[in-house]
């Protein structure tokens, strides 16, 4: 110990003129538990980030082991042995554990991954960390808590140097948060260092070595732990000054406006009861996830509770929506302005517009000379800094674009008005502005429900306080309470054995629609029981049993179906669409969409063709030559895509019909024919076991892509990207190759697809292609893959195209034309959707049961 | 002062200033390159093939101001033609009478995609793509892929090949809708929310917008407006085909971001869009007078939709 591992040197960074961290100075030593403490804003997350990479400092020098680091991304972090777990999961939420922590870093053996050693290193640190986490489950199907441990275990698997905790157990529980500080010590006995970030004081004189105060951005203190107690720490956070200086004038207290009583959302508040007068300013507060948003947004319509009332005035509403607050006086000004607050590319006059627009309106049209006028008014009234309320949002500072939305609101004429933290990210000036408005409004009679992410506003502001902590009111304190006796109450250790998962924030998060059930049965099946379950929970016996079916029902019906020849024909249709199927599996994996397969099959034919018969050119460099084209349309949607940032849906819309341009122009719109006999376009007429080549070429391709799909990199990346594309670039994935890529194969698969084609038909004809794209993303949706990405099943496309080629045929077979089969595609394609959805939407409501019952 | 004048130059009126000077441009090209282009018969010829655009471009401009897209628009527009075909011809009733029910039909097509997009939380633009399939396939279906034909006498057909100063009636009720839908665009409560909804979903919520109450309508809007097209088609034509329809979903869509609708939602001109689909006509017509084969068209058209986006996404870059 004693040498420093990590050394600040002045390090600064600014956000827009915002100092984030100034000139913070100081050292980590090697293997300790180095604590930073500090408010909220106090710039302890962004120095963290910048530790981490995610952003780069503008001034001073950081040294890891005396050399010098300015990491560009958090790659490279990682690669100097920089490991930050942050305080928004960012999980892939689709894949099992092992695939989540060696995301970006996948162990390989000769190019291919080594999935025994992965799953086994897997294993091993979550069985070190003494954790039962099922490894095949998709973590978006565990618990916070859970999936808290595989971002934990994803930093460890990197022999990380230096670990950073960003507020890492305000997702765990008393259990959990107790192993968490056994591995603690554990790591540091390893020589790991830990940066650690909490708000929770006794946890933090738990396991610390030492702490570092911030303030403002700035650096204050470090202190060991040894030699200082909570009370000093609070008192260095805080500083000497206070930074809020305001008092309110006395405001005439009228009658109660709004009541809540015994109101509970399971999960997240039970049992909040609380009131407010005319002129009175209620302020809430806790930590994050303490459940008081909760609260406003129950208030305001956006959730529901279970139990409980709200009154207003003596009268008794139910706030379905946020249209029933408002009708019922009630305005609420969201703390987000740029994603619940305002419309940043309107101007002033129509956003503060948007909240009058039904009560202005009258027969349902806007009543614009009324609403510029109000809008002038509250602009006027508020002091906004601008041209002309035809001022768009973005040419306003944060402070002015505050009072918009507040003038949006105050425009409403509400009478209980709730200001979620409306100061943040402004200036001190306009800040002073709006607690001069606050004031004022209060003496007009407003009641207000305040929160903030600054405890001295609230005591300057609130006349009552009510404190939250874990989904409770614990208790409320008077206008003048100290700053000091409010973080004891939220942040202090009492009570803290209470109520297990309250800190369930996320909601709806989707599983993969593999439909393992949760296995939470007592009893443990024989091996084989369990391999024949795993088997049978398989999305893919389902579509196989279907295809199985119509299959048999086709042969009983059809005296005809099953014979030689239409099984020779269904093969090799089958054989053909399956490899633009195979090819969208890839793509939808990655979340994108290729509607062009079709008519780059029918551009690559007609070109083939062209240069066999005009060119005179060997048929097998001509093959070579129509693979290559079809590669190059790939890439060029990828290109598209990636350079204007566009869904690949939109682009190859018009890549589409460009390719059909494309292949009109190559054949003239006539069919190409007179191809020369022999090489490679007696393919289809060359029988192996009675079965033709094309339909083993299509099979053998299919075995290549499952090899490739299962055990390379690439196709590891694509599923991860598919599922969190942020995610993925955090840990280093390159994404925007990975699109082109993804794009380009499918472009190959479906040149090769034209070359079997080309020897089955042995001419190029205008028309074949046209619907191609639609059968091969029916196939791929009914099989199993996610339009969307993050999951999907090559299998599942496999029989997914044998269900579709064989009900084609079948149709063709009793008498329906082509009509059916459109119809056929669009109506399987929507119910595979829907079925999906309702297999993802069901283990979460079975969660919130669980909790349920948990509490 | 003159600067600030050209400063305060809103977006919209830029983008209808670069839209009509690219008309412009293609014009002079195409009148100096055709000797046919500049003439009274191919530009009355021009309005009325612009008639269906029009009104399909039109239903898209709501879509697109929610921030969807809906690829389905030109196969509800030929299910519906080819419904009011039919029912005209087995019926034997005028076809005045089934001409509402080509809009309802529209109309439900369109509401139905909306539910399902709504209820399955999935961009409209992927379930529409199922839905066309759908659509054409029930089209297919019900004309066993022939073209419908044979419909007899009626006013209604009188009216739609009928002019009135020279210019085809259906022009006329093109027109008025456009004209009708731009007013409603900039006054109306409703389109209002639905700007709200694309330019910030969320934040409109916490307005009070019924989001999903809203798209629905919207989805049913553009199934009208389609159902609106398929009826003056019908009119003009007198016969169906199972095969119309097919592309119109992207050039209703090209002219909506021409016009400047933005694909991220929030931003939409009715006027803007009429220009839009004026400018890719006259590009279709001047290219068919110059002789280029249907390939070149095709080609054309996929590239004025990667084209029109891309710059889109170039520009607000710049400004954003």
């Amino acid at each position: 110990m004693g040498d420093k591992i990590l050394e600040m040197r002045n390090v600064c960074k600014s956000f827009h003129q915002v100092r984030a961290v100034r000139n913070v100075s100081f050292s980590i030593k090697r293997g300790e538990v180095h604590a930073i403490c500090g408010e909220n804003g106090a710039g302890k997350s962004t120095l963290m980030n910048l530790i981490a990479g995610v952003y780069r400092y503008d001034e001073g020098e950081m040294l890891i082991d005396g050399e010098s680091y300015r990491p560009k991304d958090p790659a490279e972090a990682r690669g100097r042995g920089v490991n930050i777990v942050f305080q928004e999961l960012s999980l892939f939420s689709l894949q099992t554990a092992d695939k989540n922590i060696f995301a970006g870093k996948e162990i390989t053996k000769a190019g291919l991954l080594a999935h025994r050693e992965m799953k086994e290193k897997t294993a091993r640190t979550l069985q070190e960390m003494e954790l039962a986490i099922d490894g095949d489950k998709p973590v978006a199907q565990l618990t916070i808590g859970q999936r808290q441990w595989i971002e934990i275990a994803r930093a460890l698997a990197d022999e990380a140097k230096i670990l950073i905790l960003d507020e890492p157990n305000s997702a765990l529980n008393m259990y959990e948060t107790e192993i968490l500080f056994g591995l603690i010590e554990e790591l540091t006995v390893k020589g790991i260092t830990i940066i650690y970030i909490s708000h929770r004081m006794d946890e933090v004189f738990r396991i610390a070595d030492r702490i570092t105060v911030m303030r403002d951005g700035s650096y204050i203190k470090t202190l060991e732990v040894k030699e200082t107690s909570v009370d000093e720490i609070i008192a260095l956070m805080l500083g000497k000054e206070t930074k809020c200086v305001f008092t309110r004038s006395a405001s005439e207290k009228g009658q109660v406006v709004a009541e809540g009583k015994n109101i509970t959302v399971s999960g997240k508040i039970e049992d909040i009861s609380f009131c407010v007068r005319q002129g009175e300013v209620l302020g809430l507060c806790g930590l994050a996830g303490s459940g008081y948003e909760t609260l406003l947004q129950v208030l305001f319509g956006l959730v529901r509770m279970e139990s409980g009332e709200i009154v207003m005035e003596g009268e008794r509403i139910e706030n379905r929506t946020p249209l029933d607050a408002m009708r019922h006086h009630i305005a609420m000004v969201p703390s987000d302005r740029r994603d619940t607050g305002l419309m940043t590319e309107w101007s002033i006059e129509k956003n503060i517009a948007q909240s009058l627009l039904r009560i202005t309106s009258r027969r349902g049209l806007i009543h614009r000379k009324e609403n510029r006028k109000i809008a002038e008014e509250y602009v006027r009234g508020l002091n906004v800094v601008c041209k002309s309320v035809e001022d768009s949002m973005v040419e306003l500072s944060g402070g002015n674009q505050q009072k918009v939305l507040l003038a949006k609101w105050l425009a409403t004429k509400p009478k209980l008005l709730i200001l979620d933290d409306p100061t943040r990210g402004i200036d001190v000036g306009a800040k002073q502005e709006i607690y001069q408005l606050i004031d004022k409004l209060t003496r007009q009679g407003f009641a207000v429900i305040l929160t903030s992410s600054e405890i001295d506003e609230l005591t300057a502001l609130s006349d009552r306080i009510m404190l939250f902590k874990k989904g409770r009111h614990i208790e409320t304190v008077q206008a003048g309470a100290s700053k000091g006796e409010i973080l004891k109450y939220i942040a202090g250790n009492e009570g803290e054995a209470q109520a297990r998962g309250i800190n369930i924030q996320e909601e709806g998060e989707k599983a993969c629609a593999g439909g393992e059930g949760r296995s939470g049965a007592g009893h443990e099946p024989g091996r084989w029981g369990k391999r024949v379950k795993a088997v049978f929970k398989k999305k893919e016996i389902g579509v196989l049993i279907a295809a199985v079916i119509v299959f048999l029902g086709f042969s009983m019906m059809v005296p005809s179906f099953l014979s030689g020849q239409n099984v020779a024909v269904i093969l090799k249709q089958m054989s053909i669409l399956g490899l633009l199927t195979y090819g969208m599996t890839f793509v939808f994996c990655a979340g994108e969409v290729d509607l062009s397969v079709g008519m780059v099959l029918n551009a690559t034919m007609a070109f083939m063709a062209l240069l066999m018969t005009k060119g005179d050119m060997n048929p097998w460099l001509a093959v070579a030559a129509g693979l290559l084209l079809a590669t190059v349309l790939g890439v060029i949607n990828g290109l598209l895509a990636v350079a204007f940032s566009l869904s690949t849906i939109v682009v190859t819309l018009g890549t589409m019909s460009i390719y059909r341009g494309l292949s009109l122009l190559l054949n003239g719109g006539r069919t190409i024919s007179g191809l020369p006999e022999g090489s490679f376009l007696i393919m289809a007429r060359v029988k192996i076991f009675g079965i033709s080549l094309i339909a083993w070429i299509s099979l053998a391709v299919f075995f290549l892509l499952l090899f490739i799909f299962k055990n390379t990199k690439f196709s590891r990346h694509l599923l991860l990207m598919g599922d969190n594309g942020q995610a993925a670039g955090k840990m280093g994935i390159k994404t925007n190759l990975l699109r082109i890529g993804v794009m380009a194969l499918s472009g190959f698969l479906s040149g090769l697809g034209a070359v079997l084609t080309l020897s089955n038909l042995t001419s190029a004809d205008t028309t074949t292609g046209a619907d191609y794209a639609m059968s091969a993303i029916g196939a791929a949706v009914i099989g199993g893959t996610k339009m969307g990405g993050g999951c999907g099943s090559m299998w599942g496309s496999l029989i997914g195209i044998a269900l579709v080629t064989v009900i084609q045929n079948g149709l063709v077979f009793l008498g329906m034309q082509s009509g059916w089969r459109s119809l056929f595609i669009g109506v399987t394609m929507i119910a595979a959707i829907f079925i999906d959805t309702a297999v993802e939407r069901r283990p979460v409501k079975k969660e919130k049961q669980l909790l349920n019952l948990q509490q | 002062m003159r600067y600030i004048r050209i400063r305060k130059l809103k977006k919209e009126e830029k983008n209808g200033i670069m839209v009509l000077a690219g008309i412009l441009a293609v014009s002079i090209l195409f009148s100096c390159t055709t000797a046919t282009f500049a003439t009274g018969a191919n530009f009355l010829r021009l309005l009325r093939q612009m008639v269906i655009m029009i009104i399909i471009a039109t239903g898209m401009t709501f879509v697109v101001s929610t921030g969807e897209m809906d690829i389905s628009v030109g196969a509800i527009y030929n299910l519906a033609v080819n419904v009011m075909a039919l029912l005209t011809l087995h019926t034997g009733l005028s076809p005045w009478l089934w001409a509402p029910v080509g809009i309802l039909i529209g109309a439900a097509c369109g509401g139905m995609n909306g539910v399902i997009s709504t209820s399955l939380g999935l961009p409209a633009i992927i379930i529409t793509l199922g839905t066309s399939y759908v659509y054409r396939g029930a089209t297919f279906v019900l004309t066993g892929g022939y073209s419908v034909g044979n419909l007899g006498k009626s006013t209604f057909f009188d009216f739609g090949t009928g002019a009135f100063l020279g210019v085809n009636n259906t022009v006329y009720v093109a027109l008025f809708v456009v004209a009708v839908s731009a007013w409603w665009m900039k006054r109306s409560v409703v389109c209002r929310e639905f700007l709200a909804i694309g330019s910030n979903a969320n934040a409109s919520r916490y307005t009070g917008v019924p989001v999903k109450g809203r798209k629905i309508q919207n989805e049913v809007l553009m199934g009208g407006f389609a159902g609106l097209a398929a009826v003056l088609s019908l009119a003009f034509m007198a016969s169906a085909t199972s095969e119309g329809g097919s592309g119109y979903e992207m050039l209703a869509i090209t002219a909506v971001v021409a016009g400047g609708g933005s694909t991220e939602g929030g931003s939409a001109s009715v006027w803007g869009t009429l220009g839009g689909i004026a400018l890719i006509m006259i590009i279709k017509n001047g290219l068919m007078l110059m002789g280029m084969s249907t390939a070149y068209q095709e080609a054309t058209e996929g590239f004025l939709l990667v084209f029109a986006i891309a710059m889109q996404r170039l520009m607000h870059k710049r400004t954003g």
